[in-house]
């Protein structure tokens, strides 16, 4: 039954994908300009294009990279305060304006301020870190404050250590939370990263190269480059969803 | 032997639960505290085992005595196994191998063998409440503190249920206070039955049984005119 219904989860995945390039490919005739739409094969050229220069790898190496890195530090960040946060209410409301203000202030506020503050290097971690953050540490501290009372009492009527009711309770209990923030910000914190670099232009980027590309008016690799950046995109959030279900184990 | 409750007061807020409450639970027998829901049954579980602190009172053999909870729900850990939940309460007293005996013993007991790798939420109501029933006996307690265990039970996994309870108690009789407001399980089960009524709550009557669990009938003339007296008290 199930590997029915995946079969034709890919199948309409498929048809969802055909009738996205019979569109573009037709829309592409109607323009009649590859600068302003290339078609859909002219994009496929660019991509292998693209594949073929050598600093395609250490573009999306580095790219990549930084997500991480950005990811990284919201994560642990992110864990860290909103655990303790979870716990301690003075925390919990010094927080919140901080959170008002980072969520509510345009992407591109973010960078240009980033740009005036760190090197092109950083810029698109500082902006990733930012968008990434608010959406983990909000998870976790929902996560706290949703333990269920029920099982913290019947822990503490038998008597379990506090260490023991972190470790053995709160940690797996906030780890779905943390799961779901993870699927949530990557792709949030990878489109900063990418917009980022388009303004800071570090030396090897996805952005860089774009913003290349654009200025060339070499709109298929433009789109070319955007394809690639998708596809990563969705590779990692594929990536955490399966670590994710090796981890939380237990609710499938 | 007893264990005895003098001057016990709680409050909630503007709600006082108990004021003065006395009450004298006979070791190694199962006592049963009758009661509508909402007069503080619960409430006196929880003094009892510590989860809230009394504003008052004097408890007497109840010190640096251990103390099992079965709750109304089975709350177990979601990513515990059956094995893990029952091990969880016991790490800190038995070594490891001596951890894994005793649980695997309680869960064939409860007649779950078949499921010890199984996490909760692949499990039944009825076989989770019989995991908490396998933890709280597993866990070496002097005292059982059980809080209507079998109240979101149907009828025909309440009575296994409690089959698999007193056979446990039958070879372990540990003191057990049973909180309930089902009159056939207090008749059943209770050897002291406690009826609590009113706000603060008070004990206005109480009853002794003393045959055997085993034995009971509830078509018993004896145990019909207990039923009868009960109902009579809780209406009234």
């Amino acid at each position: 039954m199930d590997k029915i219904n995946k079969k034709k989860d890919y199948l309409i995945l498929l048809a969802a994908i055909s009738i996205l390039l019979i569109i573009w490919k037709i829309v592409s005739l109607m323009i009649d300009s590859e600068i302003i739409l290339p078609s859909p094969e002219s994009t496929f050229i660019g991509i292998i294009e693209i594949a073929r220069q050598d600093d395609f790898l250490s573009a999306v190496f580095h790219s990549i990279t930084r997500g991480l890195i950005g990811f990284v530090i919201s994560f642990l960040s992110g864990i860290v305060l909103g655990i303790v946060s979870g716990f301690s209410n003075i925390l919990y409301k010094l927080m919140e304006p901080v959170l008002v203000i980072i969520k509510s202030i345009p992407l591109i506020s973010i960078i240009l301020i980033s740009l005036i503050w760190f090197n092109s290097e950083n810029v698109p971690i500082f902006a990733s870190f930012l968008v990434s953050f608010p959406i983990v540490y909000t998870n976790i501290t929902e996560g706290v404050k949703n333990i269920d009372k029920k099982i913290l009492e019947m822990a503490k009527s038998y008597k379990i250590t506090k260490t023991r009711v972190l470790i053995e309770i709160y940690i797996p209990a906030i780890l779905p939370f943390i799961i779901a923030s993870a699927v949530s910000s990557v792709g949030i914190g990878w489109k900063a990263v990418i917009a980022a670099e388009v303004l800071s232009n570090p030396l090897k980027a996805i952005g860089t190269d774009m913003q290349l590309s654009k200025i060339y008016l070499e709109t298929d690799k433009v789109l070319a480059w955007t394809i690639v950046a998708i596809l990563i995109s969705y590779l990692s959030e594929l990536l955490i969803k399966i670590i994710g279900k090796k981890i939380v184990k237990w609710k499938y | 032997m007893y264990i005895e409750i003098k001057n016990l007061s709680k409050n909630f807020k503007n709600l006082t639960v108990f004021k003065d409450f006395a009450i004298r639970v006979p070791e190694n027998k199962i006592t049963v505290i009758i009661g509508e829901s909402g007069c503080g049954k619960t409430t006196l579980l929880n003094l009892l085992s510590g989860i809230y602190p009394a504003d008052n009172g004097i408890f007497k053999n109840l010190k640096h005595r251990s103390i099992s909870y079965i709750f109304q729900e089975p709350r177990l850990l979601e990513w515990k196994t059956v094995k893990g939940n029952i091990e969880f309460v016991l790490t800190d007293i038995y070594s490891k191998n001596k951890r894994r005996k005793i649980t695997e013993k309680f869960i064939t007991l409860v007649g779950l063998e078949r499921f010890s790798d199984y996490y909760p939420l692949q499990l039944s109501g009825g076989m989770s409440q019989r995991v908490a029933v396998a933890r709280a006996f597993a866990f070496p307690s002097d005292i059982l503190l059980m809080d209507e265990p079998f109240k979101q039970l149907d009828f025909k996994l309440k009575k296994d249920i409690l089959a698999s309870f007193l056979n446990l108690w039958q070879t372990d009789k540990r003191t057990v206070i049973f909180v309930t407001h089902d009159i056939e399980e207090a008749v059943m089960l209770g050897n002291d039955i406690f009826v609590l009524k009113g706000l603060p709550a008070k004990i206005v009557n109480n009853f002794k049984i003393g045959k055997n669990q085993f034995d009971r009938n509830l078509s018993n003339g004896n145990l019909i005119g207990i039923k009868n007296d009960i109902i009579k008290i809780m209406n009234s």
